[in-house]
């Protein structure tokens, strides 16, 4: 612990409850109300994780984004009450590590800031290095080898079933499996009954396990009316 | 099979009919005109075993007596000759007791005695008058003495009002009564017939008696069974008249085929023969022939009316005349509207100068002609210059037209352009062309439907700004509420407080589903939703969302009856907000449901479209004549827990804007929610 975040949102009213609630969770935190203060903190301090607001005056989330990447890599968290899929693909593609919609759980919040904190010191300011054989999607790093699967650098505790599925649709990122060939290649068998109940309940096990909010699922995703899928991420370099 | 064997009986059911019709009519028709010449008794005669009785036979001997009388008068040779070798007739003419001509020299005088064998009919005539034996016994050849040309009276002399002389008379010509009396005065004639004739000679008036027996007994035999036949057939043809129908069906599909022309041009000889036929009958004058044309040209006509009848909408359709047009006119289609019309102003051109080149011709000829008459001459040059006139004239039209043509092309041009939303300056028309101004026209529509096109697309981006930014500012505020009250329960408080912070907390949280509820219901009935629609397996989608909700369904404690089909149901839509519409419905059944009871979830996979429904039980009564799937409304208006009214209104909005149906429908308190969607 002992990171400072910088918390950036005109609401004077939410950086303070951010702060409190990260202060309680043991970081420290620097307050900033626009962008240029933002780009000065962001600056003068040392700061392992920003928290910014996308709709603020002087300059805007984005653009306070991009200026700061240009100079540093830490991990930065868009803040924003737009909820649209286009908005948080943008927020992402500027060079943000994580989206969250306003409302949030702060629980939530709390969550993605400890995920992305982790994996910025394990891992490093440069670029992740993949070692040979290691799967890496965003916060997940799965080594079929040994058959071991890291979230946020973190060991997952999974079943040997539950091993299987991850094993599967981690080396198959991206791509969508009916419930019947998982059952099938997992179980391997085939399905008698409908498999989705079967599948599901170790899905919702292993979201348990890995995703920052398991009712808001970001990897382990349903396709509806096909199948099930990893999502792949972008890893930022 | 079924249908071969049908097609097979229609067939046979038409050609009996045919046949059948034929035969009636063409022995029909030929026994009619038979009939008019024909004597029944005749047809009656055939069938006589005895030919001595038929009138043919007495014909036959009233024939001989003749000649006998002739050979006697005249002594006309050969006559009775050519008889010599007839065994069937004997035959023995005397002048008074000087034998003139026999031909029974082997039989001595057997035929005067008659005695002779195998003969049983023997005539005499002597004195004017007749004898007639048959079979030994003497005929009654006079009855009253009055001869009335009766059928079967013997056609000889000898009656009251028949002598010899009146008899003669008839058959030779006009000779003095007197000295016929006297010519006649000592011939004795002696016939004599066979029992059984026999073909003893080439030619035997007697023998052929029998033949022509024969022959009719035949023909009418013959006839007989054709007539049978054909009523049979007929007969036949009324009871598969069902199947007739289909024949002629098939048969006016058939000559559907046909060319009109090929119709026409067949049909007007077929009219023209039988209009001369008519007539003909109509004069009275009939024959066989006419009975076969009337036959043939009925058929021709039968089937011309068939045909009629089975196409009467496309007899158009299949015609030479109107191919040829639509074969030019698909041409033309291909063209642009301006090429079209000068390419037709051209046609027109063509056909003016080519009537101009046949006038100018005549005109020539004309001109030959008159060289000797001046007045003439002066007259066909006059003619000529008025002509070239006329063609020049036409010439000026025509580059008139083509010019025409041309700028309606570019108007039409930029009208299609405009369409499809081009809206580039055109090029300008010649200012004193027809159409400027109408171009000019279409320029300016053209700009006020840019600007208003404009307009709206900038209005529409207002709208969605709008409601962005109606969200965002409600949902700023309610981020802090969350944040605080959050902070607030994690401090150290009083019960009282505690209890308190944790309505806040629970009521900021309905706040924020609230704010997102509306936010999709407003985007998805102001269609800013953006769809990704896919192909994708309902059946699928609803057994990951039942195992999605998997645990609240097993918390709830009600009992779900699940149909699904096996197979896959594929249809076209947006599977995440679908997800939604049916996490919704479950949702609902499962706080709304009476608790023990049953939710059923049903997939009826049809042809056309896939119906999923979700029933179950109220717990509360459901309200009269209320649309579940209007915005805030609820079931029990009273009620103030967690649903906000606005559930089954996004589910309708996110079904119907994939392409589906959503129907709710509330039977006591029985509550259905059906999703329908058509199938790929």
């Amino acid at each position: 612990m002992n990171e400072c975040v910088l918390i950036v949102d005109d609401d004077k009213a939410i950086v303070n409850a951010i702060a409190i609630l990260l202060e309680k969770e043991g970081y420290r935190t620097l307050k900033a109300y626009n962008g240029l203060e933002a780009l000065a903190l962001a600056a003068e301090r040392s700061v392992q994780l920003i928290i910014l607001d996308v709709m603020m005056p002087q300059l805007d989330g984005l653009s306070a984004l991009m200026r700061i990447r240009e100079k540093r890599n830490l991990p930065i968290i868009v803040l924003s009450a737009k909820s649209e899929e286009s908005d948080k693909i943008l927020g992402l593609s500027m060079g943000a590590d994580d989206y969250v919609t306003k409302p949030f759980h702060p629980q939530e919040l709390a969550a993605r800031v400890r995920s992305q904190l982790r994996r910025y010191t394990t891992l490093g300011d440069a670029s992740a290095e993949t070692r040979s054989g290691e799967i890496v999607n965003g916060r997940l790093t799965y080594r079929p080898a040994d058959r071991v699967l890291l979230a946020d650098g973190e060991e997952v505790r999974l079943t040997a079933t539950e091993t299987g599925i991850m094993d599967l649709l981690m080396r198959n990122l991206g791509r969508i499996f009916p419930a019947e060939e998982i059952y099938r290649r997992v179980w391997g068998e085939e399905p008698l009954a409908a498999p989705e109940n079967t599948v599901m309940v170790h899905i919702r096990h292993i979201r348990s396990k890995i995703e920052l909010d398991p009712k808001e699922p970001e990897y382990l995703k349903v396709v509806w009316g096909i199948g099930y899928k990893m999502e792949k991420h972008q890893s930022r370099s | 099979m079924d249908t071969k064997w049908k097609s097979i009986k229609a067939g046979l059911s038409f050609c009996f009919l045919v046949i059948s019709l034929t035969i009636l009519v063409i022995f029909g028709g030929i026994g009619v005109i038979a009939m008019r010449s024909l004597d029944l008794r005749q047809i009656g005669d055939a069938f006589l075993a005895d030919y001595q009785q038929t009138d043919d036979f007495r014909d036959v001997m009233e024939g001989y007596l003749l000649d006998g009388l002739e050979v006697a008068m005249f002594s006309s040779d050969g006559h009775l000759e050519s008889l010599a070798q007839d065994r069937n007739l004997r035959y023995e003419i005397y002048y008074g007791n000087r034998l003139i001509e026999s031909n029974t020299q082997e039989i001595g005088d057997s035929l005067k005695r008659r005695t002779a064998k195998g003969y049983n009919f023997y005539l005499k005539y002597e004195d004017g008058a007749v004898q007639i034996w048959k079979d030994g016994a003497e005929l009654d050849v006079y009855g009253d003495g009055v001869y009335r040309g009766a059928w079967d009276q013997w056609d000889v002399p000898g009656y009251s009002n028949r002598s010899i002389s009146d008899y003669l008379y008839d058959w030779i010509t006009a000779q003095d009564p007197d000295e016929i009396r006297e010519m006649t005065q000592n011939v004795i004639i002696y016939l004599g017939a066979v029992e059984t004739p026999a073909q003893y000679q080439q030619w035997s008036g007697i023998y052929q008696v029998t033949r022509t027996q024969q022959n009719e007994r035949f023909a009418v035999l013959i006839v007989s069974v054709a007539f049978l036949l054909g009523l049979a057939l007929l007969v036949w043809t009324i009871l598969w008249r069902r199947h007739l129908g289909r024949a002629w069906a098939a048969l006016g599909r058939l000559t559907g085929k046909v060319w009109l022309e090929c119709k026409l041009v067949v049909l007007l000889p077929i009219l023209w023969v039988l209009f001369i036929v008519l007539i003909d009958l109509f004069n009275g004058y009939a024959n066989t022939e006419h009975v076969l044309i009337l036959w043939l040209g009925a058929l021709l006509l039968a089937l011309y009316v068939n045909d009629w009848v089975h196409n009467w909408g496309h007899l158009r359709a299949r015609s030479f005349c109107v191919w040829m047009m639509e074969n030019l006119r698909a041409k033309e289609v291909t063209l642009p509207v301006g090429q079209r019309l000068q390419k037709r102003s051209f046609v027109a051109w063509l056909g003016v100068l080519i009537l101009a080149a046949g006038a100018a011709a005549l005109d020539f000829l004309l001109f030959l002609a008159s060289l000797n008459d001046p007045l003439l001459a002066v007259l066909s040059i006059l003619i000529g210059l008025v002509g070239l006139a006329i063609l020049v004239q036409q010439w000026n039209h025509w580059k008139a037209q083509k010019q025409l043509a041309r700028d309606l092309g570019k108007v039409t041009q930029q009208i299609t352009d405009m369409r499809e939303g081009r809206f580039a300056v055109p090029e300008q028309l010649p200012a004193d062309g027809d159409l400027a101004e109408f171009s000019e026209a279409l320029t300016q529509i053209g700009d006020g439907l840019q600007k208003a096109v404009e307009e709206r697309i900038h209005s529409e981006r207002m709208k969605v700004e709008l409601i962005t930014n109606v969200s965002h500012d409600l949902k700023t505020p309610l981020t802090s509420i969350l944040s605080y009250s959050d902070l607030l329960a994690q401090e150290e408080l009083p019960a009282a407080a505690r209890d308190y912070v944790t309505i806040l907390q629970e009521k900021a949280e309905r706040l924020k589903v609230m704010v997102s509820e509306v936010f999709e219901v407003s985007k998805a009935t102001t269609g800013n939703l953006d769809l990704k629609l896919e192909e994708l397996d309902l059946c699928k989608l609803v057994r990951q969302t039942l195992a999605d909700q998997g645990e609240s369904i097993e918390e709830s404690g009600l009992v779900f009856r699940v149909n699904l089909p096996e197979e896959e149901v594929l249809i076209c839509a947006d599977g995440d907000r679908l997800y939604r519409v049916f996490q919704n419905l479950l949702q609902n059944a499962l706080h709304y449901a009476m608790p023990g009871s049953r939710v059923y979830v049903t997939l009826e996979n049809g042809p056309e479209r896939a119906e999923v429904w979700v029933r179950n039980i109220s717990r509360d009564e459901l309200p009269q004549n209320v649309d579940f799937t209007e915005r805030f409304v609820r079931g029990d208006e009273s009620r103030t827990d967690g649903g906000s009214g606005l559930g089954l209104a996004i589910a309708k909005s996110f079904t119907e804007a994939c392409g589906g149906q959503f129907r709710v429908e509330t039977q006591a308190d029985l509550f259905t929610a059906k999703v329908i969607f058509p199938k790929k």
